[in-house]
């Protein structure tokens, strides 16, 4: 691990966290390799790294939720350092007191959010934040039982420290309503502050700002600037490429994560603009093209692009031809509204209102769907596939509405999916799989593969079979829908990829893909 | 009037039963099957101690609740990585391991309550005695059922304050989302053994107090049927509050004595009341699956 | 030898029931407990159909068809309407619960709670292994042996074969990505839990025929499945079946070694150990557990 010369310069305090040598394999894989890292108080880190680097993976493993294969970390959050040594021997685990494990991290300072808030559904806002508080007498039921005083004293001062607490994120009239009343900007501001409760020095923070709004990354980022500034905590965040301009005021140091080691690079001049959140206009950002665009766009197409609501963006490729004879659509969406538990994902509008979300997808167009994480492409994706409930709207397919009807019936009226994960029979061969899917003339690169377990492909074959058999499942097809079709495709992966899609039959083809930057 | 008393007797036990099973399953999240089990460890605990060896009620009980935390790991250890139906039927194993024990050991020459026939196998153990509290035996209804009532009593304040303290709080947080309260450092796997070990000393007591007042037991209070009426006390009556149970408890009462009016044969009446109850399960998951008081659905 | 073939006998009735068990729990996810009640009905049937028409052959087919019918009427009437409410694992297990309760009560309502046995007139006593060995095997055995062993690897034939074999394996690999592909998710369930109820009469009958039936049976058989399930491997539709027999063999050795009081607590105890040891079973693939 190098660390530049101007480090020391930086009013950075200590180190907090270092970890040595991690190295983490999933079914041969590499993911981490000899990952050396140092985290030092008053830090606020950008992980940064492309999708399937193991961003998440890592965070995983510093917060105890999964044991590296091999490696040491060592916790200095307290005056009593711990540290951890992997693989760690099977006699270790019958000590009661030294476990690898999330709770165990915790003790030592560690806190972590997730990308979904994971508030205690059953619980107040004030429990929620109250719940975290780290020994509590009246969590050990004796004294519950038969000292309740002491416990009531403890929790009348949590009362008001969560009070306060909710006070800042402006819910102070909603100590009492539960978690999921609440906006998702908001959960999660409480998630954050849940963990800040509970005696955060180090917060790891799995894309804080993911699925916001303007109005609920603002407030996020206030928080987070409230964090770093007023209580001392040091910041690990993970966010998607589209939301890391917000952060740059806040960030001072970026970790970039690739090949399964760590580079490390400080920023300067932090608070140069740090009181005001790094604001972006989405429309002047999202004009850039990821790198298999041009391979799908070519040269002799007509490429038009639609801002749609909260970040996401439409980009029809058509020939130039079929804008002039515009056609009926071959997919319609009108005012499609989708919640997922009491929120609504799909349908709502830059304010948060309802209004419902319209898409229209013509004969000859291919048209790429980009948003941020988190704006909910797999929901739409699974509402069009009929594996979602549709609160409200219409799904019209060569005018005919779909909205009734179960997945097997779209899919017998030609609407072909290819998704992302868990998109096949694994235990079963691929000749078996693609029979499934109805493809009787496979290509030979796929028949090559036949007689082989789905699950012993390599990542790389298994997506090929899979956009393969997807693309051709359905006698008459009608549109094709794909979600995240090149994530970790090198360029030659994309290539085929890009091939497979113009080939098909289908005369529309909608891809979902995440917002590049 | 005696009929009554009864009725408030076998009240107060499943009171005691439902709200502790509460505890487990209504708020650990952790469908179990093994509560019959505890339920008789307790009944037999006290029935021998009592019988063979002339203990009081309270020290008896005391060892019936002592035996029964112990055991209670059986439960709560394969609770710390089993979920779902793999921890459904660890809990079976349990339940099925503790009726066989009760059920087989035994030996028709030996004494009861000797080593080698502890439990006098199918043919149960008749002649428990009525409870003495204070130099005053308890051999009247009219008394037992104010021991019942107070020890009932006394359950129902043990889980109300219990659940309603920050305990009970950490308990829903991890039945709600046990990786994100680890992450709080809450450690989850002593809650559990804590949760369950109340559990089941508190389903003991009450097996002790059902054998103390009938003065006979024999292993099928163990067995699987056991279990599965004791959960569908709660579930019909809710999970997850302090409601749910008590009126579970009083809808178990009550179902049998509003057959009494249909004027069946006791067998079919038997029969009768227990399909009853397979039908209000089902009914239950379809149309208010939190119970008729409950406030958490089974996941 | 004679406590192999016992062994082998009791452990095919169980392989034939963790089969059922299986045929439902891969596709669907639901711990069929219901399929206790529908071991428990079998029998029934199949005595009453003998008493009025007195020939075994119709009786089985009697019992075969109501009890394929029961198990469709629970999936149409109460596992699918569920699964459309999104209801939780627990819930279909505990509705599965009650359903078992349900019929059970019913049928010793109707039949009273009882032991009873079912004679077929195929009651001549055989020794298949003579010059060497002096096991029996009675008539209805042997049969029933036969019979079971054609079905199960007629099922496994049937899998790796046929067209259907495959949608239902494909079905149990992944049911999104099954009805992605246009086939229908409903009706593939209702055959699962047909089939179901084939081989739940299969192994009732082997049972009934060899030692007897009460109401009440069934629970008991089930959570032996669910052992030779677990036992065998959560994944595959082969683990329950070699489960099955292995399990079937170990209680015979018990009551040979031990006592016959002891099989329980013996078959639980293997539980346990699979379940702390070996979770995924002998046939199952360890999966990477993620932090969610």
């Amino acid at each position: 691990m190098k660390i530049g010369a101007f480090c020391d310069t930086l009013p950075h305090g200590r180190v907090l966290l270092r970890a040595e040598g991690l190295k983490q394999a999933f079914g041969g894989q590499i993911i981490l390799d000899g990952l050396d890292l140092e985290l030092r108080e008053g830090e606020v880190v950008l992980l940064r790294g492309e999708n399937g680097s193991g961003k998440t993976t890592l965070l995983n493993i510093l917060t105890g939720n999964l044991e590296p294969d091999a490696g040491a970390i060592h916790y200095h959050a307290h005056s009593t350092p711990r540290s951890y040594r992997f693989p760690r021997p099977w006699w270790r685990e019958l000590n009661p007191f030294d476990h690898f494990t999330p709770e165990f991290v915790a003790r030592e300072g560690v806190r972590r959010t997730w990308q979904e808030p994971r508030l205690f559904g059953a619980h107040t806002l004030r429990d929620n934040i109250a719940v975290a508080a780290p020994g509590h007498p009246g969590e050990n039921p004796v004294l519950a039982l038969f000292a309740p005083s002491r416990s009531a004293r403890r929790e009348t001062e949590l009362g008001h420290k969560a009070d306060a607490m909710l006070a800042r994120l402006s819910l102070a009239r909603r100590q009492d309503s539960s978690a999921d009343k609440i906006s998702l900007g908001q959960t999660k501001r409480v998630a954050i502050a849940r963990a800040v409760v509970a005696g955060a020095r180090i917060l790891f923070l799995d894309e804080p700002l993911a699925g916001l709004d303007r109005q609920g990354i603002g407030d996020v980022l206030e928080l987070l600037a409230f964090l770093v500034r007023g209580q001392g905590v040091t910041l690990v965040i993970v966010e998607h490429l589209f939301n890391q301009p917000h952060l740059h005021g806040l960030v001072t140091t970026d970790w970039l994560l690739k090949d399964g080691a760590i580079r490390r690079t400080d920023r300067k001049g932090r608070g140069d603009d740090s009181t005001r959140p790094h604001s972006l206009d989405p429309s002047r950002v999202s004009i850039r093209r990821p790198a298999w665009f041009g391979l799908l766009a070519g040269e002799d197409m007509e490429v038009v692009d639609e801002l749609l609501p909260r970040g996401a963006m439409l980009t029809r490729i058509r020939r130039p031809a079929a804008s002039k004879h515009l056609s009926k659509p071959v997919l319609e969406i009108r005012e499609l509204v989708v919640s997922r538990g009491p929120r609504v994902v799909i349908g709502l509008d830059d304010r948060g209102d309802r209004v419902g979300f319209n898409l229209a997808l013509y004969e000859g167009d291919i048209s790429v769907l980009q948003a941020p994480n988190g704006w909910g492409k797999t929901t739409l994706l699974f509402a069009l596939a009929g594996l979602q409930a549709i609160s409200q709207g219409l799904v019209q397919l060569r005018c005919h509405p779909i909205t009734s009807l179960p997945a097997w019936e779209r899919a017998k009226l030609g609407m072909q999916f290819v998704m992302s994960d868990n998109h096949s029979f694994k235990g079963l061969r691929v000749d078996e799989n693609i029979a499934l899917a109805g493809y009787n003339n496979a290509s030979p690169g796929v028949r090559a593969l036949a007689g082989r377990t789905f699950s012993s492909l390599s990542g790389g074959e298994q997506r090929k079979v899979t956009l393969a058999a997807g693309l051709n499942s359905a006698v008459r097809p009608v549109v094709n829908i794909l979600d995240e079709p090149f994530n970790a495709f090198d360029h030659s992966a994309s290539l085929d990829a890009v091939k497979a899609i113009k080939s098909s039959r289908a005369p529309g083809t909608l891809l979902l893909v995440p917002s590049a930057v | 009037m005696n009929y009554l008393i009864h009725l408030l007797i076998y009240f107060d036990i499943y009171v005691i039963v439902a709200l502790s099973l509460n505890l487990v399953v209504g708020y650990c999240g952790l469908l179990t099957l093994a509560h019959a089990g505890f339920y008789a460890i307790g009944g037999y605990s006290y029935a021998l101690l009592a019988l063979v060896w002339g203990w009081g009620f309270l020290p008896a009980v005391l060892a019936a609740v002592l035996l029964a935390a112990v055991l209670s790991l059986t439960v709560s250890l394969p609770a710390w990585r089993l979920k779902g139906d793999f921890f459904v039927l660890a809990t079976l194993a349990v339940q099925a391991l503790v009726f066989s024990l009760l059920y087989n050991w035994s030996n028709a020459d030996a004494p009861l309550g000797s080593w080698s026939n502890l439990t006098n196998g199918p043919f149960g153990i008749p002649g428990i005695p009525r409870p003495e509290i204070l130099g005053v035996a308890l051999t009247d209804s009219r008394h037992f059922v104010l021991l019942a009532t107070a020890v009932a009593a006394l359950s129902a304040f043990v889980v109300r304050r219990l659940t309603a303290s920050p305990w009970g709080r950490v308990l829903v947080a991890m039945r709600e989302d046990e990786l994100a309260a680890r992450g709080l450092g809450k450690n989850t796997r002593l809650f559990k053994v804590q949760a369950i070990a109340i559990a089941s000393c508190l389903t003991a007591v009450a097996g002790a107090l059902y054998a103390a007042y009938v003065g006979y037991l024999d292993p099928s209070s163990a067995s699987l049927d056991e279990s599965i009426l004791m959960l569908s006390m709660v579930i019909v009556g809710g999970l997850g509050n302090f409601r749910g149970p008590i009126i579970g408890a009083l809808i178990l009462i009550a179902l049998p004595e509003l057959l009494r009016f249909l004027d069946l044969p006791d067998a079919l009446a038997a029969n009768l009341r227990l399909a009853i109850y397979g039908l209000l399960l089902v009914l239950m998951m379809h149309f208010r699956p939190q119970g008729i008081g409950g406030e958490y659905r089974l996941r | 030898m004679q406590i192999l073939l016992n062994g082998l006998i009791s452990g095919l009735s169980i392989a034939l029931l963790a089969v059922a068990f299986q045929i439902v729990y891969l596709p669907t996810r639901i711990f069929f407990i219901g399929l206790a009640g529908l071991y428990a009905v079998a029998p029934y049937v199949g005595m009453t159909i003998q008493q009025t028409f007195g020939l075994w052959p119709i009786s089985m087919v009697a019992s075969v068809a109501a009890v394929v019918a029961l198990s469709a009427a629970f999936e149409w009437a109460n596992h699918a309407p569920l699964t459309r409410k999104n209801a939780s694992e627990g819930a279909h297990l505990v509705s599965s619960l009650g359903l078992y309760i349900l019929l059970v009560q019913l049928v010793a309502m109707l039949w009273g709670n009882d032991v009873k046995t079912l004679r077929t007139g195929l009651d001549a006593t055989y020794h298949p292994f003579r010059p060497l060995d002096d096991s029996v095997l009675t008539g209805s055995q042997l049969f029933m042996f036969g019979g079971s062993v054609v079905l199960l690897a007629g099922f496994l034939v049937m899998l790796r074969t046929t067209d259907l074999g495959l949608r239902l394996r494909a079905l149990a690999d992944n049911p999104i990505q099954f009805a992605l592909y246009g086939y229908n998710v409903n009706i593939h369930r209702l055959f699962a839990f047909g089939l179901a109820g084939v081989f739940a009469t299969a192994a009732a009958l082997l049972t009934a025929y060899d030692i007897g039936f009460d109401p009440h049976t069934g629970l008991h058989a089930t959570l032996l499945a669910v052992v030779a399930v677990i036992i065998g491997g959560r994944s595959s539709f082969v683990g329950p079946i070699v489960g099955g027999l292995l399990l079937g063999v170990i209680r015979a050795q018990v009551v040979w070694h031990f006592s016959a009081r002891w099989q329980d607590a013996a078959t639980f105890v293997v539980l346990a150990l699979f379940l702390l040891l070996r979770p995924q079973g002998l046939f199952g693939q360890k999966t990477r557990i993620e932090a969610t």
